[in-house]
């Protein structure tokens, strides 16, 4: 098990593909390389191993809204084609997967998040000091 | 002999929220009649000897029958006479095409109005909610037969509610959080409050019905383990339509794009007007188009410009004689100002450097032959393009067949376009216990077709347990 975090609290310091494009050069006979996680994350992953020409999944969870093909929030171009994350997934071939796309997508809301996430450190400010 | 009576050609309107300030607010429309109101309305009934507003009903409610009670003020038998067909008066009364049906057949319509059944059928079932007639909803002893249903849609709740008044112990799995289907999810409280809905499930609760909320059928669990080990008798799937239409043209990645589907659930499920004091948010446009013409397209188009949106405008490919939406729910869009560009279709949508929508190409049409639906087939004018400033576009082009219970259930025949197959007479599928009945059966149709195929399997699954 190999562990990396962005400011080496825990495991080595960096990003997941550092540790991963030093296994694909040593270990030639990886067939398969699975990516779970964050969208920029999942898309690192895939640009690594398509230099190794390694087969490689990734699971789209992350951009599902209802997850029961009710929405189509979770559309994503994978190999030029319209699919549904919830239907046709979660699991993708990463090396066909439109990222960029997703990616400009999964900003549609960060105005709203960060008001939210205001929101919440305000009332928590609020509970420490027994306001409410 | 007595005189004829005389007839009156008037219907008597029901009061209505004013255009202008309900356009900023999701309160109800329509407030219904009131008990003089719907004497008076009731009182224009010709009580005819074969009436045909019954058999303009998907599910043949006695209409004389229970608009002959409510002349006589005896609204306990009228609720009765509606509840032997139909489970949701207040629901069907709100929602359902009376224009198309039951109105639709009336003799008076002849000659002048239709009687008001719709709105006739929502005054009694307003006044039994008022009177807390679902307290006394008793639960019914149980027998040793479980059924499972799949959704919790008008088809799902009618099949529950004949069944779990049989007797049978019934478990409702629902995807959601909550349960309705569209009519929470879809219909906009200023349409059918979710009151309305909420109570009429009490209804199945009060019978003893069980929810299963979270659960998506397909995933978690399949049909062949409710029917396997977890012991179902037989199961029902209400699973609805579902799958949204986009249109397949250059730009739908781009942001402030969405489903009508979508759209309606952050704001009518998830109340995302309320943000950030709930969790979902909802980005409404200023210039919002909503590309369709039908409920949806309205639902959708009404609720943007209530969240604030100052043009929200209908594109439709044909014009407004072909648009699929119930007439008094087009004619209420009007009155609230929304903007209609009809003849015209999207060709492209084009964004900012951020991936946002700044605007659409669109094609003006005319209208060619008829195709085989017997509609005239729009044909576009070439060269006619140009540019809508648009910073959100709302598809609402209908839904083609969710596919996720079909998959993963061997042996289900489906048709060429995913809807289930099932037997004319009982609405068993291919699979022996498994029953079908709603939108993803017939594809989208309404909420009353879907209760009277929920009603049928529930004949058909109690004929089949020997009950
Ligand atoms: C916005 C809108 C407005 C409409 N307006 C009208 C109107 O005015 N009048 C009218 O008559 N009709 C109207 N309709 C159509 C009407 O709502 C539908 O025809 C009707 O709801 C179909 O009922 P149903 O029981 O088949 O399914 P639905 O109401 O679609 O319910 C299906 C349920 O199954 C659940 N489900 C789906 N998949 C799974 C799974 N795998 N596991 C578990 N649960 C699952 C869903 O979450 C949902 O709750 C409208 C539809 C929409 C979308
Ligand atoms: S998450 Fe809604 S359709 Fe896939």
């Amino acid at each position: 098990m190999y562990i990396t975090t962005d400011d080496g609290s825990y495991g080595r310091k960096g990003l997941v593909i550092d540790p991963l494009k030093e296994l694909l050069a040593k270990h030639k006979d990886i067939k398969e390389v699975v990516a779970i996680g964050p969208l920029i994350m999942m898309k690192a992953t895939a640009d690594t191993t398509r230099s190794f020409g390694v087969k490689t999944i990734v699971s789209l969870n992350t951009i599902m809204v209802d997850g029961m093909g009710m929405c189509g929030g979770c559309r994503v171009t994978v190999a030029g084609k319209d699919q549904f994350a919830c239907v046709d997934g979660p699991d993708f071939d990463a090396h066909q997967v439109d990222f960029n796309e997703l990616m400009k997508r999964q900003r549609r809301f960060v105005k709203e998040e960060k008001s939210s996430l205001e929101k919440y450190h305000h009332e928590c400010e609020l509970k420490k000091a027994g306001k409410i | 002999m007595s005189e004829p009576k005389k007839v009156n050609l008037k219907r008597v309107p029901t009061k209505e929220q004013d255009p202008h300030a309900r356009a900023g607010n999701f309160n109800e429309v329509n407030y219904g009649y009131d008990a003089a109101e719907a004497k008076d309305e009731a009182g224009r009934c010709l009580f005819c000897k074969k009436p045909q507003c019954v058999i303009g009903c998907p599910v043949m409610i006695n209409i004389p029958g229970f608009v002959n009670a409510i002349s006589k003020g005896d609204y306990f038998e009228a609720y009765h006479i509606l509840m032997d067909s139909n489970v949701m008066p207040a629901v069907c009364g709100r929602v359902c095409p009376q224009e198309t049906q039951c109105e639709e057949r009336c003799i008076l319509g002849k000659k002048g109005d239709a009687v008001s059944v719709g709105k006739l059928e929502r005054f009694v079932g307003d006044w039994a909610i008022k009177q807390g007639l679902v307290k006394d909803v008793k639960p019914v002893q149980k027998g040793s037969k479980k059924v499972a249903i799949v959704g919790s849609g008008p088809s799902a709740i009618a099949c529950a509610h004949d069944l779990a008044r049989a007797g049978v112990d019934v478990t409702v799995y629902e995807a959601l959080h909550t349960a309705g289907g569209v009519l929470k999810y879809g219909i906009p409280n200023f349409r059918l409050p979710n009151e309305v809905v909420d109570i009429e499930l009490e209804k199945l609760n009060k019978l003893g019905v069980k929810f299963e909320l979270n659960k998506v059928i397909g995933r978690i669990f399949t049909i062949p383990d409710l029917l396997g080990k977890m012991g179902f008798n037989a199961v029902f799937i209400g699973t609805g339509a579902g799958t949204p239409k986009f249109m397949g043209i250059p730009g739908e990645g781009l942001n402030g794009m969405l489903s009508s589907n979508e759209f309606l659930t952050r704001v009518n499920l998830m109340e995302a007007y309320k943000f950030p004091n709930v969790d979902t948010p909802v980005v409404v446009g200023k210039k919002v188009a909503v590309v369709g013409a039908g409920n949806t397209a309205m639902d959708s188009v009404r609720t943007a410009k209530r969240l604030g949106s100052e043009h929200a405008m209908i594109v439709y490919r044909r014009t407004e004689k072909e648009a699929p939406a119930r007439i008094e729910e087009l004619h209420h869009a009007m009155e609230e100002g929304i903007e209609f560009y009809w003849l015209t279709a999207p060709v492209k949508i084009n964004g900012d450097e951020n991936g946002w929508i700044k605007s659409m190409e669109c094609i003006k049409m005319e209208l060619g032959p008829p195709d085989e639906s017997g509609r005239r087939r729009p044909v576009e004018i070439k060269g006619s393009n140009f540019t809508m400033d648009v910073d959100m576009v709302i598809c609402a082009l209908g839904t083609s067949s969710n596919p996720i219970v079909a998959q993963t259930t061997p042996g289900l025949k489906v048709n060429k376009w995913g809807y289930i197959e099932t037997s004319e007479e009982n609405q068993m599928t291919s699979i022996p216990g498994v029953f079908a009945g709603g939108d993803i059966v017939t594809g989208a149709a309404t909420v009353i077709s879907a209760m009277g195929a929920g009603r049928k399997a529930a004949a058909g699954i109690l004929k089949f347990l020997g009950i």
